[in-house]
């Protein structure tokens, strides 16, 4: 079909490009009362962007007919923006895992017994278990006229597994999560259930917390909080529309000279690993923050050329809609500090562990008031005990510049790494 | 399709077996300030097979496209083979039906050029831009559907749906010495191109209120008596009794099941709430839900006490009850749960100039930006007010957050007017497995005798 479209497309347009991507994800849903699911979905979808007439057009299709999404989107160029695109040429693919056959060929028995692997390890216990195992085989293929034809194929796992207890009314959930390219080993299954049993164990005893600004220690599971907005500033989109606060202050110090972060499509076998973009770019590491100075913001073709900037490899594309810079693998480079020298830097405060609908309200300029659903009192260096729900609130870009310690064991919570940080002055209420 | 359903479904080897299609037009159009985002067509397509066995849990197999319907069921039974449960899932008995409904297209948006389209938005999104030199910016869309839908079942049911929706929204950014306000309009309708002609005054609403806002007061933290307009009494019903409703959520949730049992009092006498997938051509009215349930009008709180749930077939019996014809489901991609359709509090008596008459000091707060119900505790974005001062209306202020414990804030509603209607904006309600439906409430103005102000939501 591929072959097929990019030759009508070549005859009724100037340039053109494309993203099909194809997936399959098995999931496997064991609930906390008992109950179960097993599902399985299939999807295509195609993009196709079109230069005509030197205006650019898109359309989106889940079918296969190659006339009908190339006359939508030669409709759709009929009235959109005089292009500023300049599609890349080919160029030979780096290397990267982003593929385990292992994990593309596990069937519903091999998927099965992770699960009960976990299962058996927690027990009944006191807490009501709960897990969710998803597998997604694909691929992906990216075409344009400038000669680009490139293919990958994708394979990912990721397990959550959830422990829920009541106490004094109150449900605590804990929850735990794994996920990579390929089948967790027994050694990543055991690491998490030893947080799920520790987090039980912390939850025995009651604390708390009086309203103020307080030292916090975020785990690695509350951090997008914190780096949802980081992204979203850092994106050429928000540069071009003028609501980013960091893209003009390229050079200077915009968070904590304690953080580093890159953006790293070639680390292997992780959510956004990859070794081209969705709109042909070929992938490569790009350092956002040094020492706490901007470095790059990330931009696909349009954001890029309109910027007068070079495409940094980060355009993505879902099945309908323009190409939109996104980041791939975010990853914030580890410090020094020890479990222990983490809670002493808190020495009187909370470790936050998970909010609720976590992601400012305000996504890039940064702002928060969100439920911390699970959160640990701290007092002279350790963890005392569970905190009721509190609220959290501050400024994300803010809290990045007071960052007064980094863990020195980076965390992977989906396509982010990152270490623990204990960040001064969060508001809690 | 109807023979191709029925000869995949005679291959069927599980206890239950279901097949639900979707088939989707689609067009979106966005201007961001003057310059236009996009403009596109899509076209969508997808089966989801549900098949459940005794003592096993559901298989569910889902592709795009609208083949290979036999080799789908065949899925889902094998999935559902693999999970056994430890209490069996029994489905509620529903009527075995064959229909079709053909909603009035109302000028088909799929014969309508993308260009005319385009230009509609840019009409609107330049009346709110050259409305006042203080708007610096807009983020407007405009996004149309038609969707045909099937679903079949090895019992021998049969049902086909047709009907189109149009979706309006607009985003309006007002800027004056370094302050920046905000506000937003939507609008939706189940109806096609003839019904658009008639929402121009979404846009310019909202472009008033953002300028209007930027020379409003702030609202002090403390309790106010407040009125309550329908948008904003409606958002707090979906968020505080809405999802406290959903028997599948429920089902998860014993701590508020038990908190919130059928027949414990959550407000005054006055306030009675339902919900009505039934209702007439609203953006959550569906003839039958995603499994093929007629939809109806369910009483989930009668004279300040919790009657009713929303069911799907499973939790229905579960607990030997009628399904309620509320499992939805975003699309084909996702399973259905017990969702929320067009949510309502029932009417009262008199006008809401009754309600504001009798109030000194208070608010009357207007619209609702976004919620969140945790634990019996709920906050409210209303999205703008105005003091009420001895039973007059008088000055714009910031929108006010509304929060506090919801049995209490509706155990002082005393007084509902009788101006109900119901919100037509696009709203969508989100849950992780079931996706993104869209949703409706109504309500008439009703009254607070003191509710919990945090202070704005600025």
């Amino acid at each position: 079909m591929i072959a097929d479209l990019l030759e009508r497309t070549a005859r009724r347009a100037s340039h053109a490009d494309l993203a099909l991507k194809t997936d399959e994800t098995t999931t496997l849903q064991y609930t906390e009362r008992g109950s179960a699911c097993a599902t399985t979905a299939a999807a295509q979808g195609l993009n196709l962007r079109v230069v005509c007439e030197g205006r650019v057009g898109f359309a989106g299709s889940t079918g296969d007919d190659a006339e009908d999404i190339l006359g939508r989107a030669i409709e759709s160029a009929g009235l959109g923006e005089f292009s500023v695109l300049q599609l890349p040429p080919p160029a030979a693919l780096p290397a990267v895992i982003t593929h385990v056959p292992r994990a593309a060929a596990a069937g519903l028995p091999e998927l099965t017994a992770c699960c009960d692997l976990v299962r058996d390890r927690l027990g009944a216990g006191a807490a009501q278990l709960g897990l969710l195992l998803e597998r997604s085989i694909g691929s992906v293929r990216v075409a344009n006229t400038e000669g680009v034809d490139a293919s990958y194929d994708v394979s990912m796992v990721s397990l959550l597994v959830t422990a829920a207890r009541v106490s004094d009314g109150r449900r605590v959930v804990i929850e735990a999560r794994l996920s990579g390219s390929d089948l967790p080993v027994l050694q990543d299954l055991e690491h998490l259930v030893a947080m799920v049993r520790q987090r039980l164990a912390w939850t025995e005893r009651s604390a708390a917390l009086n309203a103020g600004r307080v030292r916090a220690l975020f785990l690695p599971s509350a951090l997008p909080t914190l780096l949802l907005a980081l992204e979203q500033a850092l994106a050429g989109s928000a540069a071009i529309h003028g609501t980013s606060p960091l893209a003009s202050r390229r050079g200077t110090r915009v968070l904590s000279d304690l953080l580093s972060v890159t953006d790293d499509p070639l680390v292997d076998g992780r959510p956004g690993s990859r070794p081209i973009d969705d709109e042909g770019v070929v992938s490569r590491p790009v350092p956002l923050v040094r020492g706490g100075v901007l470095e790059n913001l990330i931009f696909d073709l349009e954001t890029a050329a309109r910027l007068g900037a070079s495409p940094t490899g980060h355009g993505r594309r879902a099945t309908f809609g323009k190409p939109q810079p996104a980041c791939t693998n975010l990853m914030v480079e580890p410090g020094e500090a020890t479990w222990e020298d983490l809670l002493s830097a808190v020495g009187d405060g909370l470790v936050l562990e998970r909010v609720w609908n976590q992601g400012p309200a305000n996504m890039v300029g940064g702002t928060f008031a969100l439920p911390a659903v699970l959160a640990w009192r701290v007092s002279g260096g350790e963890v005392v005990g569970l905190l009721p729900e509190l609220t959290v609130a501050g400024n994300a870009h803010d809290l990045l510049n007071r960052v007064v310690a980094v863990g020195r064991e980076a965390l992977w919570v989906g396509s982010r790494s990152a270490p623990p940080l204990v960040v001064d002055g969060l508001s809690v209420f | 399709m109807k023979n191709l359903l029925a000869d995949a479904l005679r291959t069927a080897r599980a206890d239950h077996a279901e097949i639900r299609l979707e088939r989707t037009w689609a067009t979106a159009i966005a201007y961001r300030g003057s310059r236009l985002e996009g403009a596109t067509t899509g076209l969508e397509s997808g089966a989801m097979a549900r098949c459940l066995n005794r003592g096993r849990g559901w298989g569910v197999a889902s592709c795009t496209g609208l083949t290979g319907f036999a080799a789908l069921l065949s899925r889902a039974h094998e999935l559902s083979l693999a999970v056994p449960v430890e209490s069996p899932i029994a489905l509620a008995e529903i009527p075995v039906r064959t229909e079709d409904h053909l909603a009035d297209l109302d000028g088909d948006v799929r014969g309508v050029p993308l260009g005319e389209k385009r230009a509609l938005l840019e009409r609107l999104n330049q009346e709110i831009l050259s409305s006042d030199r203080r708007i610096v910016d807009t983020h407007v869309s405009y996004e149309d559907r038609v969707t045909e839908r099937w679903f079949a079942t090895s019992d021998g049911a049969f049902l086909y749906e047709i009907a189109p929706s149009v979706r309006l929204a607009a985003g309006v950014l007002a800027s004056e010495e370094g302050f920046v306000e905000r506000a937003f309009e939507s609008w939706a309708t189940r109806g096609g191109w003839r019904s658009v002609q008639s929402a121009d005054n979404v846009f310019r609403t909202a472009a008033r209120r953002a300028v209007a806002l930027l020379s409003a007061p702030r609202i002090k933290a403390g309790l106010y008596p407040m009125v309550l307009d329908p948008r904003c009494m409606g958002a707090l019903i979906h968020q505080g009794i809405g999802h406290l409703s959903e028997a599948d959520a429920l089902d998860e949730r014993a701590d508020v099941e038990a908190r919130f049992p059928l027949g414990k009092r959550i407000g005054s006498d006055l306030l009675t709430v339902g919900d009505d997938g039934s209702a007439s051509s609203l953006p959550g009215s569906r003839p039958f839900d995603d499994e093929g349930a007629p939809t109806q009008n369910t009483l989930l709180v009668q004279h300040g006490v919790l009657v009713g749930r929303l069911h799907t077939r499973a939790t229905a019996g579960r607990i030997g009850r009628r399904p309620t014809g509320n499992a939805r489901a975003g699309s084909f991609r996702e399973v259905p749960e017990a969702r929320l359709t067009n949510t309502y509090i029932a009417n009262g008596r008199g006008t809401a100039e009754d309600l504001i008459r009798d109030v000194r000091h208070g608010l009357y707060c207007c619209d609702a930006m976004g919620g969140e119900m945790r634990h019996g505790h709920f906050s409210l974005r209303t999205g703008y007010a105005q003091v009420i001062r001895d039973g007059q209306l008088t000055d714009l202020a910031r929108p006010p957050v509304i929060m506090g414990d919801l049995s209490e804030i509706l155990g002082r509603l005393d007084a509902v007017a009788g101006d109900f209607r119901w919100n037509q904006q696009a709203s969508l309600c989100a849950r992780a497995h079931s996706g993104r439906v869209p949703v409706c409430e109504g309500a008439p103005h009703v009254r607070l005798d003191g509710a919990p102000v945090a202070g704005d939501a600025t």
